[in-house]
């Protein structure tokens, strides 16, 4: 007697696809829309999990575009701590679909949030992307020029991309009661202050969530037509809960089951978007926990290779192609530096 | 009454100061100790100074102990134009113009850029604080030389290198010269060290090095820049 089920890949079967292969060959990356050729421009934002995504893309033959990247003055680490080359260009993490929305509407010169500055004195801070610096910003007038710029950044990566991946991270927000901006980070955690006047909880529901999606993806295509997009879903559960007479654990097994649930509509109602399952791969269990750290939050190296392996495999036209050399390190510096040296032994000499 | 034993520690421009106390300078005794000296390699190491280092400052006992270590990074940085050109919003005077031409760089990069490059001298300069009791005064490096024709005119080592790029805007080797200073600034109020400022007479109305103080290099203070630091320190 036949079935539907006896024509099925063994990718729909539980027992082939994991629970009889070892943990690091699981691969749920079944017939995605489209494939990422080395040439197409990839954009990468989204949640703190979202931060591998980028830099390894450098390293597996992928045109990972950065529009605002570091000047080579800055060493590798100084570079890190100021969020270049973290995400394509350096707008911090967007944890909510209408932060990545107002992000997009921001840039565009058509959204202009009340609160768009915090702090005096030496340190201003961007309510937006509050830890995009350390110390913040040191006058009003070097947060206004680095924004201008930001912003016409982020122009540039969205004109100019072919795929972009964003990773979905939180439903939980805080937003300004007078416009609706929503806050990356609560006022006051990293900036700013905390006012109940001004400042309001809000939960995003799978809808909304899904909408944002929708009405950024069409933001995005009335200025770059040919964007395709990958959705994900961050595994990192939160690190609080905002709810009140909530478990954390509760509220993160409800906003994932949003942030899933909401991919799945926006994948299914528009073309040229998929859905890549780094959230499956960590939070599987086939791999008995050991994708998270000893916190129980943090994804180990290994989670993330396995997600990064699977991406690839998944996504590019060319699977395991060698990565293209570095650019090479700038001179500048170093040239300097020795004639400098050259230059105050010769001074040091003429005691006379 | 004997005169005042100063001992001065540091690099190429303690020898402003030199040249300024060989051509005569009543009243006090100088020493000078050139880190830049062979014999002086490394200045620092696991055991703390090197030990002909300390040798010399103890040996001194002198009254008055400065310091004029490192003072040229902000050059190495910025004296010539970087291939990618940049500019920076000055903190203590946002107001100053910035070539928006350029790019942005956030001001707190270069400083951290630049406590990079200064924190071997600034370790140097910790460990002459704890090796001295009493007065230990460091001195500002002097301002840029805002002439871009006298660097040309006197570029040394330089010479090809400012052929290919080019000599930076003065504004912007004022700039990062304003920032190397407020990280000693900051480092000498931290470790109880005076911080005395470039003297005022050797700054022209926007700060930088005034002519009659240029030495024939791209970067140094002459003997009377040097003269006018040795009053400032008697004065101070």
């Amino acid at each position: 007697m036949s079935n539907p089920y006896q024509t099925l890949p063994d990718t729909a079967f539980w027992r082939r696809a994991v629970a009889t292969l070892p943990p690091e060959a699981v691969d749920p990356v079944v017939a995605p829309p489209f494939l990422i050729s080395p040439a197409d421009a990839v954009v990468t934002a989204g949640s703190c999990f979202a931060q591998h995504i980028g830099p390894t893309l450098q390293g597996l033959n992928f045109n990972y575009l950065i529009t605002e990247p570091a000047h080579p003055l800055a060493t590798q680490e100084q570079a890190r701590a100021f969020n270049y080359g973290v995400f394509s260009a350096r707008w911090g993490n967007v944890y909510t679909a209408r932060q990545l929305l107002q992000l997009f509407h921001r840039a565009y010169g058509n959204f202009y949030p009340v609160e768009d500055m915090w702090g005096g004195e030496n340190c201003w801070i961007d309510p937006f992307r509050p830890q995009i610096q350390p110390g913040g910003f040191l006058s009003q007038r070097e947060y206004k020029l680095d924004r201008a710029r930001h912003f016409a950044a982020i122009r540039r990566a969205f004109e100019a991309l072919d795929v972009f991946v964003f990773t979905l991270g939180l439903t939980e927000a805080w937003v300004s009661r007078v416009d609706g901006a929503v806050f990356p980070l609560c006022p006051g955690v990293a900036g700013g202050e905390f006012n109940p006047a001004r400042h309001e909880f809000h939960n995003f529901t799978v809808g909304e969530v899904a909408e944002d999606m929708v009405a950024f993806i069409g933001a995005l295509r009335s200025v770059n037509p040919r964007a395709r997009v990958i959705l994900t879903v961050s595994p990192v559960p939160l690190v609080a809960t905002a709810r009140e007479g909530t478990h954390v654990l509760v509220a993160t097994a409800y906003s994932k089951a949003v942030l899933r649930v909401a991919a799945e509509m926006v994948t299914q109602t528009l073309p040229g978007v998929a859905y890549f399952p780094a959230y499956e791969i960590i939070t599987g269990r086939y791999d008995a926990g050991t994708y998270f750290a000893a916190d129980r939050r943090s994804v180990v190296a290994p989670g993330v290779s396995h997600v990064m392996r699977c991406f690839v495999t998944g996504f590019s036209t060319q699977a395991g192609a060698p990565a293209p050399p570095p650019p090479p390190a700038s001179d500048y510096e170093p040239q300097m530096e020795a004639a400098m040296q050259v230059h105050c032994d010769e001074i040091a000499l003429d005691q006379g | 009454m004997a005169p005042l034993k100063i001992l001065v520690l540091g690099h190429s421009h303690i020898t402003a100061l030199a040249k300024a106390f060989h051509r005569g300078e009543p009243g006090v005794s100088m020493d000078f100790v050139l880190l830049n000296n062979p014999e002086y390699q490394p200045p620092l190491s696991d055991e703390g100074l090197h030990p002909a280092i300390l040798e010399k400052i103890h040996a001194a006992r002198a009254g008055l102990h400065v310091s004029l270590l490192g003072g040229n990074d902000h050059s190495i940085i910025g004296m010539l134009n970087h291939p990618r050109r940049f500019d920076f919003v000055l903190p203590e005077a946002p107001d100053l113009p910035v070539d928006e031409t350029a790019e942005i760089l956030p001001a707190g990069l270069l400083l951290a850029h630049l406590a990079q490059r200064v924190a071997p001298h600034l370790a140097v300069l910790a460990l002459y604080r704890a090796a001295v009791p009493g007065r230990l005064v460091h001195v500002e490096s002097p301002p840029p030389i805002p002439s871009e024709a006298h660097i040309r005119a006197h570029p040394g080592v330089f010479r090809e290198m400012i052929e290919e790029r080019g000599v930076s805007p003065a504004l912007l080797r004022y700039k990062l010269w304003r920032l190397h200073s407020e990280l000693y600034a900051r480092e000498c109020a931290r470790i109880g060290v005076e911080f005395l400022p470039a003297p005022e007479a050797m700054r022209d109305e926007q700060g930088m090095m005034r002519p009659e103080a240029w030495n024939p290099d791209p970067t140094h203070g002459n003997a009377l820049y040097g003269r006018h630091v040795i009053g400032s320190l008697l004065a101070a």
